[in-house]
């Protein structure tokens, strides 16, 4: 296969890394120096966001998880190669953000009811759709909090976004917390965080009926980094496969959108996800 | 959560559940019976434009043999839960591997994954419906068995009995996959154990050689329908043949297919060209290697005028005819000659051999699908927009050229009125021509998500009007098109339902198919 492997040494990322990270303090914390799990591998589209890359390596090796990096297209025989792997012995993990079309590949290589999914997210960027960063995060058990990190950090930078935080299932009861800089409502679906737009504005860009939706109020807090989403996402992913990102109760579907500037530069279309033996 | 469970059955409360579950576990193995939300990504993954938790099942079992299928049809029989059998589950466009509704138990029979036999003399073979492709050409090659198989584009992820049952194709003279099947096992909502043809005989040799049997044929009942679980089915598989040609013919000009269609359907029909010929629209073609987002950046509907523009590009046609030639060295000389002959009396087209196009991958994967070997180049159509979203339409039309124009005229109104590109290609068959369009959409645009969901009710009610009946469906519009096909033919499929499993516990909604006439089991 034709595929340029990078593999994260002592020596490939200086000690510093850690304090640029930025980890939350919480997180910090809870890293330890001799993690069970393997190195897990790393499979990233050269369309992938640098700041993914730097993230996820970053933070694997401050857990002491340096891995191997696989960052050109994954060919359909590296993808086979790759869940072959994963498969062959338990604590392996994938952290991938790859084309749709490999992300389905992938999906559907993985045998069913044996590979567990902690995290599964999807990106879309394009100036044509009513917000020009859009992501799309399936709220499991492992990953939980997720959006709600993505959101915090877009509204930071200003992005111009919307981020869907949808449980398996369509989720249960709970409601989830509010967010500093975001002004929150609730209705029968849901939780919609608004940054920088109103109620009505929010909801004609995202195709949904006001109707229903009354001010629900804040009750917890996320600090954002500043380091942007992409890094965010790539430290988190690699908390998840290390079982290092803090467990958070179930919350029902809920959706952050900010009207920022228009921040697509290019469009493209990518899924994250971690996937473990 | 309000419940343990992502999703509970309709109308089965999670006590009731709980006992299902129990049971199903007693049956086959604590590891079988999953209901962990991590563990069931897999089978709530959609592409169609549609919410996710309308898909959602509540859990999914996993046997491995035919008495422990009958085990616990009986359980579902005894808590009324349903079950959504899926074999490898890879129906992309038509629904993957999540239920029809909410709260089904998937039945995944990866499991059953044995080749029971392969006859190298009679040229047929039995499988059990987790066997992949993959798994057969394997075999196949391991054995050194002169025998080709015949699949669909997703080839080696997916398998024979699931795409066979489904009435999909392929491009192999045995592309027509439920016509070339020969014998089924099915497993009845009460247990029972059916055999079709000449499997009911005892003793009989001839179930994977002889389709009709005695009395009624009934394989065809158990095909886009509910009425049991197949758990063995009969293929026949075409010897190998000494001489392989594929071409294409490439037009370009979009009116050109009117042309293609004359010419190629009479080489058709007389077998001078054996396999299904599949005339590849240009962003079809591309779409599996481009990226749409790199060549325009534009709203809306790719204009021609840029689709017309990467045709000269990249050197294909805006219509690309792909089929080939089976037999012996001079079987296949004498039939090239005929080919040869009917594309310059046309007047249009390029005909071009595996020879002339050199090492154009898109050539190759064509020339591997019409090989039955795997190649799943065709994958990358979902990068061509990118976002996940993809919607198969799939009318039938006769092998006529003037149903083309007609058809993508009408396609493509509907499509640039909600700003998709036409990615499309017709399959000619021995008499009718299936016209498919891939709807790719971006599932994380909440508005690309409404407009497909409109354009493709559209697409259905436009065609249908015309005249054009869908032949396959995604899950999420599976009542609207058995509606379209006449308050009868409904009634006799849900009186025949109620006949067979009058719990309604098998796949309810397949196929607009429910035991108690409604959406509500």
């Amino acid at each position: 296969m034709t595929v340029s492997r990078r593999t994260l040494l002592g020596a490939a990322l200086s000690g510093g890394a850690v304090a640029a990270v930025g980890l939350p303090a919480a997180h910090a914390a809870t890293i330890g120096p001799n993690p069970p799990l393997e190195a897990p591998r790393l499979l990233v589209d050269p369309r992938a966001p640098r700041g993914f890359l730097d993230g996820a390596c970053i933070a694997l090796q401050t857990l002491g998880l340096g891995g191997i990096a696989v960052v050109e297209p994954p060919s359909d025989a590296a993808l086979t190669e790759s869940i072959a792997w994963l498969t062959a012995r338990r604590g392996r993990r994938i952290i991938a953000m790859v084309g749709d079309s490999q992300a389905i590949l992938m999906q559907q290589m993985a045998p069913a009811g044996r590979v567990r999914w902690l995290s599964l997210a999807q990106h879309g960027s394009s100036s044509e759709a009513a917000f020009a960063n859009r992501h799309r995060v399936t709220a499991l058990p492992a990953n939980r909090g997720l959006a709600r990190r993505l959101a915090v950090e877009l509204a930071a930078a200003g992005a111009d976004f919307a981020v869907f935080d949808q449980p398996l299932g369509g989720g249960g009861a709970t409601p989830g917390a509010a967010v500093p800089g975001f002004v929150s409502h609730r209705d029968a679906d849901g939780l919609l965080h608004l940054a920088g737009l109103s109620a009505a504005e929010g909801c004609t860009g995202l195709d949904r009926p006001t109707t229903g939706l009354a001010p629900y109020a804040s009750c917890a807090t996320t600090a954002a980094t500043g380091l942007g989403w992409e890094r965010a996402l790539g430290e988190a992913l690699a908390l998840i496969a290390a079982d290092r990102w803090p467990q958070q109760a179930a919350e029902a579907q809920q959706i952050f959108a900010g009207r920022g500037r228009g921040t697509a530069a290019a469009a493209v279309a990518l899924t994250s996800f971690v996937i473990a033996s | 959560m309000s419940s343990k469970y992502i999703a509970l059955p309709k109308g089965v409360s999670e006590k009731s559940f709980d006992a299902a579950i129990k049971e199903y576990r007693a049956i086959l193995g604590e590891a079988n019976v999953i209901v962990a939300e991590e563990l069931l990504v897999s089978y709530n993954k959609i592409m169609i434009p549609d919410e996710d938790e309308h898909h959602t099942p509540s859990a999914a079992i996993c046997p491995s043999s035919v008495e422990e299928v009958q085990r616990c049809l009986a359980v579902c029989n005894k808590y009324k839960v349903p079950v959504w059998p899926v074999s490898t589950g890879r129906n992309f466009g038509y629904g993957t591997t999540a239920p029809a509704n909410r709260g089904q138990v998937v039945m995944d029979l990866r499991r059953m994954n044995r080749i029971l036999e392969v006859d190298a003399e009679l040229c047929t073979c039995l499988l059990e419906p987790g066997v992949t492709y993959q798994q057969l050409y394997d075999y196949l090659q391991e054995h050194k068995i002169p025998l080709w198989l015949s699949c669909p584009a997703p080839s080696s992820i997916v398998g024979p009995v699931g795409n066979a049952l489904d009435r999909g194709v392929g491009y192999t003279p045995y592309g027509e996959h439920f016509l070339f099947s020969c014998g089924m096992e099915v497993v009845m909502p009460n247990g029972d154990i059916l055999r079709t043809g000449m499997g009911s005989l005892p003793g009989s040799n001839t179930a994977q050689v002889f389709k009709w049997g005695y009395g009624p044929y009934l394989d065809g009942i158990f095909t886009q329908s509910n009425y049991g679980v197949v758990t063995k089915m009969g293929f026949w598989l075409l010897p190998a043949p000494p001489a392989f040609k594929p071409f294409v013919i490439r037009y370009q000009d979009e009116a050109d297919i009117v042309q293609a269609v004359e010419t190629l359907r009479p080489l058709r029909i007389a077998n001078i060209v054996p396999n299904a010929v599949v005339i590849v629209h240009a962003l079809w073609e591309l779409g599996s290697m481009l990226k749409r987002a790199e060549h325009f950046d534009g709203t809306g509907t790719i204009p021609d005028s840029v689709v017309r523009r990467l045709v000269k590009e990249n050197n294909v046609g805006m219509w690309n005819v792909y089929c080939g030639l089976y037999g012996s060295p001079e079987q296949v000389e004498v039939n090239w000659k005929i080919v040869q002959g009917a594309v310059k009396a046309s007047g249009k087209g390029e005909l071009l051999t595996q020879e002339q196009v050199g090492d154009d991958p898109v050539f190759k994967y064509r020339a591997d699908l019409m090989q039955g070997k795997m190649n799943m180049r065709e994958m990358g159509l979902y990068n061509w927009r990118g976002g996940g979203g993809s919607c198969w339409f799939a009318p039938v039309s006769q092998a006529r050229g003037s149903e083309t124009l007609k058809q993508m005229a009408m396609a493509k109104t509907i499509l640039d009125k909600y700003g998709f590109d036409y990615v499309a290609e017709f399959i000619v068959g021995w008499r009718d021509m299936h016209h498919i369009v891939d709807l790719l959409f971006d599932r994380t645009d909440p508005q690309q998500m409404k407009a497909a969901k409109a354009c493709f009710g559209e697409l259905l009610e436009e065609f249908s009007k015309a005249g054009y009946g869908t032949y396959r469906v995604n899950t999420a519009f599976m009542d609207k098109v058995a509606d379209y096909y006449g308050p009868v033919k409904r009634d006799v499929n849900r009186k025949i339902k109620l006949a067979l499993d009058p719990n309604g516990i098998i796949a309810p909604g397949k196929s607009g198919i429910w035991a108690t006439g409604g959406k509500v089991i």
